[in-house]
């Protein structure tokens, strides 16, 4: 310690470390000390991640139930060509495909608009941008339960505003409980919860932008049409290619929200993948089974994940 | 050898493929397609795992 400026010198700090400390630290190359911190994120990742995904590719060639005790068997490829010949397991792909497609487009074109907007810095944009964010801020539990509420055919504000607007007697439909409907209920839901996110890495994207490539297409007289096609366009592409890869990859595996508001139904109408690999894996008990469809899911979301960065890689070399 | 495995060709096959796949996991024309879905946009995967540690 040193007593005159009341502080603790490096070299006082290093005499205060415990001796076999000490030297096990100092007897370490660069190389050790950096596998010494990077170890335990390894290990981890290794334990939550490789594990568990290994495991599961193991479950998917037996006929393990988690429920029974009992001889597990192998059963080669017999739960992915189950799977693979399944109408029903078909059917919920065209389920997550229409929802995925759907959100996806609206939530981009929607989500981009609005971040146009807010750009523009208006009088009290700021009120609007917090305004408009709130709804991701909201638990799915939360939302999927007012939904539900607002879509009540006899007290639900959903059916009334439709009414109000159409003149359609409010009581004459269900969002959620009819074939026709319910896909397009769950498509609202989550382009009202998640068009600001979409919105959020637009703005992102729009305000990279540097103001002189404007004030320079404005000296050649651009348009402001030809400025958007332009400029404004392919500059914030990047990150719309962004937004699109991350709602996709969530929306492909989306539970809790279809979950809380159908259940899969009416019938199976709403029944997407996640929902039918829940009720194989948790209700009908076949692990194994779940498993190889699990695995089918996952080798989809890589194949994409993988295209999608490599165009997003393309798009930012531009 | 190395002139038949660089990565922009193979690369794209492999990307052709897992989009194919993609789109005969989930369209609502044939059974068959879906069926054989799975093969392809493993295969898709693989290739495409592999042809990204190939020269450019």
């Amino acid at each position: 310690m040193n007593e005159h400026s009341g502080t603790i010198s490096i070299a006082d700090k290093a005499a205060a470390t415990p001796r076999p400390v000490a030297v096990r630290v100092r007897g370490l190359s660069d190389k050790g000390i950096a596998w010494l911190f990077v170890g335990p994120t390894i290990v981890l990742l290794l334990a939550i991640n490789i594990f568990p995904l290994i495991w599961t590719i193991y479950l998917s060639f037996t006929n393990y139930a988690a429920n029974r005790s009992g001889e597990v068997k192998n059963v080669g490829t017999r739960n992915y060509e189950r799977i693979l010949n399944d109408a029903d397991i078909w059917a919920a792909m065209q389920a997550t495909a229409h929802f995925v497609i759907w959100t996806i487009a609206i939530e981009t074109v929607l989500g981009f608009a609005l971040a146009y907007l807010i750009d523009k810095k208006f009088r009290g944009h700021g009120f609007w941008t917090t305004l408009l964010l709130l709804p991701m801020m909201l638990s799915p539990a939360v939302v999927g339960n007012f939904w539900k509420f607002l879509y009540e055919p006899q007290i639900g504000l959903f059916n009334y505003a439709i009414s109000y607007l159409t003149g359609i007697d409010r009581t004459s439909f269900q969002m959620l409980g009819e074939v026709s409907l319910a896909p397009w209920a769950i498509v609202i839901v989550d382009v009202w919860m998640w068009t600001p996110y979409v919105m959020l890495i637009c703005l992102a994207g729009l305000r990279s932008i540097p103001d002189y490539i404007y004030e320079a297409a404005e000296v050649d007289r651009a348009s402001p049409w030809r400025q958007f096609v332009s400029i404004t366009l392919p500059m914030s592409m990047p990150f719309i290619m962004l937004a699109v890869l991350f709602r996709g990859i969530e929306n492909f595996k989306m539970f809790d929200l279809i979950n809380l508001l159908t259940s899969g139904g009416p019938g199976s109408t709403t029944e997407v993948a996640s929902i039918t690999l829940k009720r194989a894996a948790f209700e009908s008990w076949r692990t194994g089974y779940s498993s190889a469809f699990a695995i089918i899911l996952f080798v989809a979301v890589f194949g994409l994940a993988n295209i999608y960065v490599k165009a997003l890689n393309k798009v930012k070399q531009r | 050898m190395k002139r038949y495995f660089k990565r922009g060709p193979w690369e794209m096959a492999a990307m052709a493929l897992i989009a194919l796949g993609v789109i005969m996991l989930m369209q609502p024309f044939a059974l068959v397609l879906y069926t054989y879905s799975f093969v392809t946009l493993l295969a898709g995967t693989a290739l495409f795992t592999v042809a990204s540690k190939f020269p450019e």
